[in-house]
């Protein structure tokens, strides 16, 4: 076809495919008023528990901030952070977020500022004590963040968007001065799941804001996900199957 | 108009036009629709403009904080001595960068400030991780079940096989760790990316379509009170 | 009621960890030991994959490794950049220095002032490599460079025109290049920006905590080579010849290792003795 860039057809067939079937589940959750239940996700029910952990203690709550804001990591950090921010708004628990990235610190302030002001609690929002900036450097913020987490003591400590080489320094440094951590990656996998008390594995971090939210239309987009990774594993058992009895039909379709 | 702009519509339109537009004119090759048609690279300008504009929003959002910092003499959460000294190192580095006398990116001061300061420091702080691992694989990797015992020896073989020191145990060791490396990592990595990147696929849908708003202001709690 | 030995063990102080990690660390530098060195397969594929180049090739030579990383990846840096020269000089080969960030303008100039290659030291710069310096923008700089190089990199690190660079004629865009090596210590974008649309030929040397994720890039052919961390570093060094710091710090990389195991045996038994004494 005209103007289509070969190569490109059946990724841009899939992202139609997608979009139609998250959209349609979306609606479907919208006029039928279905509730999709999800399976219990420990890492994110054991939130709400750490948070009264931390206020019967009368320790701080800290969450980073999350690196690249461009980066879905980030994002889902940002949904979870709203979260946090509200239930310690709430419950009248300390809560620090150490910023690293310079554009997601505006990003940072709204949503914090927003979750206090939706408890009520708009006076009791002090930026300065509440948000700190570090620095957008990995190691710099990776010394910033321990620092903050041997003064502040945090009873419970959340971690998630873009945590690379650093992110076992962090990690043992929360574990080590008894603080509860709750983390989440797409990309440290292996180190993240083993220091950890809890953990997020990749996908579980993405669907955090719908899961939290309960929200039935988000909800609906991940019984879409569901249908979607269903697709993909029945084009891999018969493209498995294929290339057993020598056809390369469905790679070649792939390449389109 | 004030209170216009703060409408959380904008952002999410704002998103959503940009998101969709990158993500149709991939496949496209139109003189007028393609990766190389002056819009999208007019965005792309845009969006390395913009990043390069937060270097100096982050300066003057560091500057503001360590100069409150220090107006106010603060003990906590820092003493507002070491505020104090990130601003002078700041003014410092920023003279010897900027393009004036001898000064600049090619200056040996600037260089000095890299090479001499910056490498080594960052490089020690690397360096700390190892012994974060030490005390890690101390706490975590215990037996406590079946799971547990079996995630402790493949990693034991892993750790061998990346030692030279392993290959005293013989070959086996190798061998064992490549396969391991090979199949059950691979297939094991290929699906959470799989998965990672459906879930991204679908996050990106919900924002597109507004769903997901955890990243505005005022966005809504739901369940779990 | 006291705790017990097994019990105090249990909960060590981490700094007692710490200091006999470093002593362990630190004794390879001063009582030389030499341990043998098998060569793995990957570097083998990695080494032989740059070897059946054919003459003439234009190879970019992309840095995008933190001041951090580098305590990792110097010993593959300088190795592959040696590799490179030697490459350059027998076989023709042009070779073209590029940084993702900050930190790769001034580190790869370091590297070419250690060999005698830097512009102050030599008049063959520019004639058959160069160094374009860091180039800003990350991922979208990477899009625009792939469709014209002298867009986003109109002159070098040292401020010379591209045009002026004999090394770069007929070089315009990234299908110019015949492969690009990538060092690495926090991922790329080079698979998505330059492997799948335009068929780059990629070989990475990554740090090792990337090397899992990056495996099933290796069996899908996206990137035809992978130098893991410090050990493909080492490696490729005594696979060549030029051996360096990947061959002096190995042992002690060997002697870690050892000591985290004998870490987590330790933290095993006094696990098992106290679950059996049911004080846990």
């Amino acid at each position: 076809m005209a103007g289509i860039i070969s190569g490109r057809i059946f990724s841009g067939l899939f992202l139609l495919i997608s979009a139609i079937i998250v959209l349609a589940m979306i609606q479907y959750a919208k006029t039928r008023g279905a509730r999709i239940h999800l399976r219990r996700l420990a890492a994110l029910d054991a939130i709400d528990e750490a948070v009264a952990r931390a206020t019967e203690t009368g320790r701080p709550v800290l969450q980073h901030g999350g690196s690249d804001p461009s980066g879905a990591d980030t994002i889902a950090n940002f949904s979870i952070m709203n979260y946090i921010a509200r239930n310690c708004a709430r419950r009248g628990t300390e809560f620090i977020v150490a910023a690293r990235s310079i554009s997601g610190l505006p990003v940072i302030r709204e949503i914090v500022s927003g979750a206090y002001e939706a408890e009520g609690k708009l006076e009791e929002y002090d930026e300065n004590r509440i948000i700190r900036f570090g620095s957008p450097e990995q190691f710099a913020f990776a010394s910033f963040f321990m620092d903050t987490v041997a003064t502040e003591k945090p009873a419970f400590t959340f971690m998630a968007g873009g945590l690379s080489g650093e992110a076992l320094t962090l990690a043992e440094t929360t574990v080590l001065h008894g603080s509860l951590l709750i983390s989440g990656s797409s990309g440290q996998l292996a180190v993240m799941f083993a220091a950890s008390d809890y953990f997020l594995i990749s996908e579980e971090l993405f669907v955090a804001g719908a899961y939290l939210s309960g929200d039935p239309l988000q909800m609906g987009s991940l019984a879409g996900e569901d249908y979607l990774k269903m697709i993909l594993w029945v084009l891999g058992v018969i493209g498995v199957i294929m290339v057993i009895f020598g056809s390369k039909w469905l790679l070649d379709i792939m390449k389109l | 108009m004030a209170a216009i702009l703060r409408r959380r519509e904008i952002p999410i339109a704002l998103t959503a036009f940009f998101a969709l537009y990158m993500m149709i004119v991939y496949h496209f090759d139109y003189p007028w629709f393609s990766e190389n048609s002056q819009l999208t690279k007019d965005i792309q300008d845009f969006a390395r403009i913009l990043g390069i504009m937060a270097l100096g929003l982050g300066y003057i959002a560091i500057v503001r904080l360590h100069g409150g910092y220090i107006a106010r003499r603060v003990k906590h959460p820092q003493h507002w001595f070491w505020s104090l000294w990130l601003l002078i190192v700041l003014t410092i580095t920023t003279i010897v960068g900027l393009p004036i006398g001898n000064f600049g990116m090619r200056s040996v001061q600037l260089q000095y400030v890299y090479n001499s300061i910056l490498m080594p420091m960052r490089g020690a702080m690397y360096a700390v991780v190892a012994f974060y691992i030490a005390s890690a694989a101390y706490r975590v990797f215990l037996a406590r079940n079946k799971e547990a015992a079996v995630m402790l020896i493949l990693a034991s073989i892993m750790m061998l096989t990346n030692a030279p020191v392993g290959e005293l145990l013989g070959e086996w060791v190798g061998a064992t760790g490549s396969w391991l490396l090979t199949v059950p990592s691979m297939g094991g990595n290929r699906g959470l990316r799989i998965c990672g990147a459906l879930g991204s696929l679908v996050l990106a849908w919900r924002m597109i379509t507004g769903r997901e708003t955890g990243y505005l202001r005022g966005a809504v709690e739901g369940a779990g009170e | 009621m006291a705790e017990s030995i097994w019990t105090k063990m249990s909960k060590i102080d981490a700094r007692w960890l710490f200091l006999f990690l470093w002593i362990v660390v630190l004794a390879p530098f001063i009582v030389s030991i030499s341990l043998p060195m098998k060569i793995s397969a990957l570097t083998n594929q990695w080494y032989n994959y740059l070897n059946d180049m054919p003459d003439g090739s234009v190879v970019l030579w992309s840095w995008d490794v933190s001041f951090a990383g580098w305590s990792e990846m110097e010993a593959s840096g300088v190795a592959v950049t040696k590799l490179l020269r030697k490459l350059m000089e027998e076989r023709d080969f042009r070779i073209i220095m590029i940084g993702h960030r900050s930190e790769c303008g001034p580190l790869p100039e370091i590297v070419l002032k250690d060999l005698g290659m830097h512009p102050d030291q030599t008049a063959e710069y520019g004639k058959k490599y160069c160094h374009l310096g860091y180039m800003a923008g990350g991922s979208v700089a990477m899009i625009n460079f792939a469709k014209d190089i002298r867009s986003v990199m109109p002159v070098d690190w040292w401020g010379t025109p591209l045009d002026d660079l004999p090394v770069m004629d007929g070089i315009n865009t990234i299908q110019d290049i015949d492969l690009c090596i990538y060092i690495e210590s926090g991922g790329t974008a080079a698979i998505t920006q330059w492997v799948i649309p335009y068929g780059t030929k990629l070989m990475l040397c990554s740090v090792q905590g990337n090397v899992p994720g990056q495996m099933p890039n290796l069996q899908a052919g996206l990137i035809k080579g992978m130098l893991g961390g410090l050990r493909g570093g080492a490696e490729l060094e005594k696979l060549t010849g030029f051996l360096g710091v990947g061959n002096i710090n190995i042992t002690a990389f060997s002697s870690a290792h050892l000591v985290i195991m004998a870490f987590i045996v330790l933290a095993n038994i006094t696990f098992f003795i106290r679950r059996a004494r049911r004080e846990i």
